[in-house]
């Protein structure tokens, strides 16, 4: 009878946390795959439409896949960087040339915690068209005749969200890559030493070997947090004026990503709660696949 | 073994706190937001407002206190005025930014939690909040609003199957401004009158234009951006882009042609509004025009023109048009109804409540405060002596239409941003294309609408 009792003790204890997941977690994700079979306002009645918010993702003229490859060509664009020079910086931090070691992890890391709004506005102020300092300096030194357009035309709009989320997230993957370095046996080094292993031979097969579970956790989370992409190319594309003549997407829609879509779709220029729904389903099933590659992809040598 | 059974149930109650507490933090209203503030808190004020609204009292007998939602303090003097005349009247200001009011009323309505008594609704989103039909209809009892008291193009725009549902607070009556010493360089005068009779229409404009741009090397464009120029003639239109779900093309393509003309004439530039270099384009020599809402003078062009006397004000070829100002509804769930329309009220439309907004810098809707010359006059630093309450409300005013919109046109003013973008960079990107995009972004966002 005791043991019984005390085996719901520990449930009593859990339940704030469950109650609040149930609450605030759970149940509005049966709720919204409930709403993404529906046409909603938020304020009308739902309709129930079956599948046709699914079935609009796949239309031509939906934004959903665009969007979708938007924030895959931005995951590729910067994930493996931000994971090589992450690494490279962590190598270096790690290594017996550099002094001042906490300086330099906390100026590599700082960017991390800058805010979006305020790495958004930054960035849109560095790349302006007119009044920005890239393009200043550029004329300056006579590298183009003309200012470059870069946050009006698709392939340089690309490039500066890339810059920006390299530079915002490359301090974040230093420090995992710190930690795993920080956790390798110092005899296993001393001992290739022994052998006559060159520094390259070393990292080959040592370092890189058993920082694999740290390369797993930050390309999984590199690859969901990626296609959770909102505020930085949405602050920075999207004006701040308050003036409502930006862009959603930025121009030809060349930056709209998933989220962007979604939040569009049922917070912003329409109010179509089903269709956001379906999207953020849609989303769910892309990045769950994109996560399960990514982690088969690294392990597929330990499954043979 | 006591002491066991006591840690337990010691265990279980404080699990129990916990939830409780937890449950009661997730709790609460609008009420208790941290983000409010009283304001001009009258001495034997109650909060509990409750009234029965039909019941006509007088001033002092009425008490309690409304809630609002605002992103600015309510006009001061205004609530001063207002409090003297309604001493018992509490408003409660909740701030909520001009961009997330929409958003706040869907999720407050879709969880069915309490509505404010009075909502300032922005003119950008105001198609979408009157599209979710929450608000009482102003001309029925016990309000009975009477229309004519407004402008007349103030009726479409603030109602909803015929009636009224919301009252506008500032005007946004709009004109174009000017530099002064370019239109004297490049026309020989600086004279708004002479302005006006030389420019009858866009066409008569863009010829004179294209020879200032010849004339200056390329240095002196009419406007900064399309954008701009949109803003203006989309304001001018005659019709509705949308007969209920049913998109006017030909309205649409009108525009859009004139667009093209204008781009093609290479008189206008390629800055987008709201950004820093527009802003600064306002304290610089290279545009002669800009677009001017009424309350341009003080938020835009003043901020960013330090230089005194430069600008003048003068009526747009084909007319005046209406650009942003913002409007106050009440909503049908609204506990506190007679008194957030007693603020209306006063604020909105009648003489004491016009007087003291123009002491704010608001101008009022309230049409009959302009019979009297003296209370348009109203001149701004930028503009020298000029003044511009007379030319906005006088002669602006005479030739200014409104037209209804409806929550598609938001759809549509999303798809013009991109097409308006594209027609800025892209010399080769013409009308048919333009139709072609915005039909295509139509569909992508909206497919019930429809297009012939």
């Amino acid at each position: 009878m005791s043991t019984i009792k005390r085996k719901w003790v520990p449930y009593i204890f859990l339940s704030p946390y469950i109650l609040l997941y149930v609450t605030f977690g759970f149940i509005p994700i049966l709720f919204s795959l409930y709403v993404s079979f529906t046409s909603w306002d938020g304020i009308k009645d739902k309709t129930f439409i079956g599948l046709d918010n699914y079935i609009f993702l796949f239309n031509p003229d939906s934004y959903f896949f665009k969007s979708v490859g938007n924030t895959l060509l931005f995951i590729v664009m910067t994930l493996p960087f931000q994971m090589l020079f992450g690494l490279f910086i962590a190598s270096l931090l790690y290594s017996r040339f550099v002094k001042w070691k906490g300086f330099y992890q906390l100026v590599n890391f700082l960017p991390y915690i800058v805010t979006p709004v305020a790495v958004g506005l930054m960035f849109n102020l560095l790349f302006d068209w007119q009044t920005g300092f890239v393009n200043k300096v550029l004329v300056l030194f006579g590298w183009v005749s003309e200012e470059i357009y870069w946050l009006g035309e698709p392939g340089y709009a690309r490039f500066v969200i890339a810059l920006m989320l390299f530079w915002k997230g490359f301090g974040y993957t230093m420090v995992f890559f710190l930690a795993g370095l920080a956790n390798i046996p110092r005899d296993l080094y001393e001992a290739a030493q022994v052998d006559g292993a060159s520094a390259f031979d070393m990292f080959l097969r040592i370092t890189m070997p058993l920082l694999k579970p740290v390369i797993t956790f930050v390309l999984i989370t590199g690859i969901i947090g990626g296609f959770q992409l909102l505020e930085e190319p949405m602050l920075l594309l999207g004006g701040f004026g308050g003036g409502g003549s930006a862009v959603i997407g930025g121009p030809d829609r060349c930056c709209l990503t998933t989220v962007w879509n979604m939040y569009d779709t049922a917070f912003g220029s329409t109010t179509r709660y089903g269709l956001g729904s379906a999207i953020a389903y849609g989303l769910c099933m892309i990045i769950a696949l994109a996560s399960v590659t990514g982690y088969k992809f690294l392990n597929r040598g330990e499954q043979e | 073994m006591l002491n066991a059974r006591w840690m337990r149930r010691l265990g279980i109650i404080l699990a129990f706190t916990m939830l409780v507490g937890l449950l009661a933090a997730c709790g609460g209203n609008g009420d208790s937001s941290s983000n409010s503030n009283n304001t001009n808190a009258p001495s034997g004020g109650t909060s509990d407002g409750k009234k029965d609204a039909t019941a006509p009292q007088s001033d002092e007998a009425l008490q309690g206190e409304f809630t609002l939602w605002s992103w600015e303090p309510e006009h001061p003097t205004a609530l001063a005025e207002f409090n003297k005349k309604y001493p018992n009247i509490k408003m409660k200001v909740v701030n909520v930014a001009a961009g997330d009011i929409l958003t706040k009323l869907q999720t407050t309505v879709a969880s069915g939690g309490e509505l404010p008594d009075v909502i300032r609704i922005e003119r950008d989103p105001k198609v979408k909040i009157f599209d979710m039909d929450i608000f009482e209809n102003l001309e029925a009892e016990p309000y009975m609003a009477d229309p004519t008291l407004l402008f007349d193009f103030d009726h479409e725009t603030f109602s909803k199957d015929g009636h009224l549902i919301a009252i506008p607070d500032d005007m946004s009556i709009s004109g174009i401004a000017y530099i002064k010493d370019l239109t004297s360089k490049y026309w020989g005068t600086d004279n708004p009158e002479e302005l006006e009779a030389m420019f009858p229409d866009w066409d008569t404009l863009l010829e004179k234009g294209k020879e200032v741009v010849q004339e200056s090397g390329g240095e002196v464009k009419l406007f900064p951006g399309l954008g701009d120029v949109y803003t203006i003639i989309r304001g001018q239109r005659k019709e509705s882009f949308f007969d209920g779900d049913k998109l006017n093309t030909e309205v649409l393509q009108g525009i859009i042609t004139s667009l093209v003309k204008f781009r093609d004439s290479g008189t206008v530039d390629k800055l987008d509004q709201w950004t820093p270099a527009w802003n600064a384009s306002f304290g610089g020599s290279n545009y002669i025009f800009a677009m001017s809402p009424i309350w341009m003078p003080q938020y835009v062009i003043g901020p960013n023109d330090k230089a005194d006397a430069r600008w003048g004000l003068m009526v747009p070829p084909a007319g005046g048009y209406i650009k942003g100002g913002s409007s106050h509804a009440i909503p049908k769930e609204a506990k506190n109804k007679e008194l957030a329309w007693k603020w209306i009220e006063f604020s909105s439309l009648t003489q004491e409540g016009a007087n003291a907004l123009k002491e704010d810098g608001v101008f009022t809707h309230y049409k009959r405060a302009y019979d009297d010359p003296t209370f348009s006059n109203w001149t701004w630093p930028n503009f020298g002596t000029q003044d511009i309450g007379e030319k906005f409300f006088v002669d602006i005013a005479a030739v200014t239409t409104d037209v209804s919109e409806n929550v598609n046109d938001v759809v549509l003013g999303d798809a013009m941003n991109i097409v308006i973008q594209t027609l800025a960079k892209d010399k080769s990107f013409g009308v048919e294309q333009a139709m072609d995009r915005v039909k295509k972004e139509i569909k992508a966002k909206e497919p019930k609408i429809i297009i012939e």
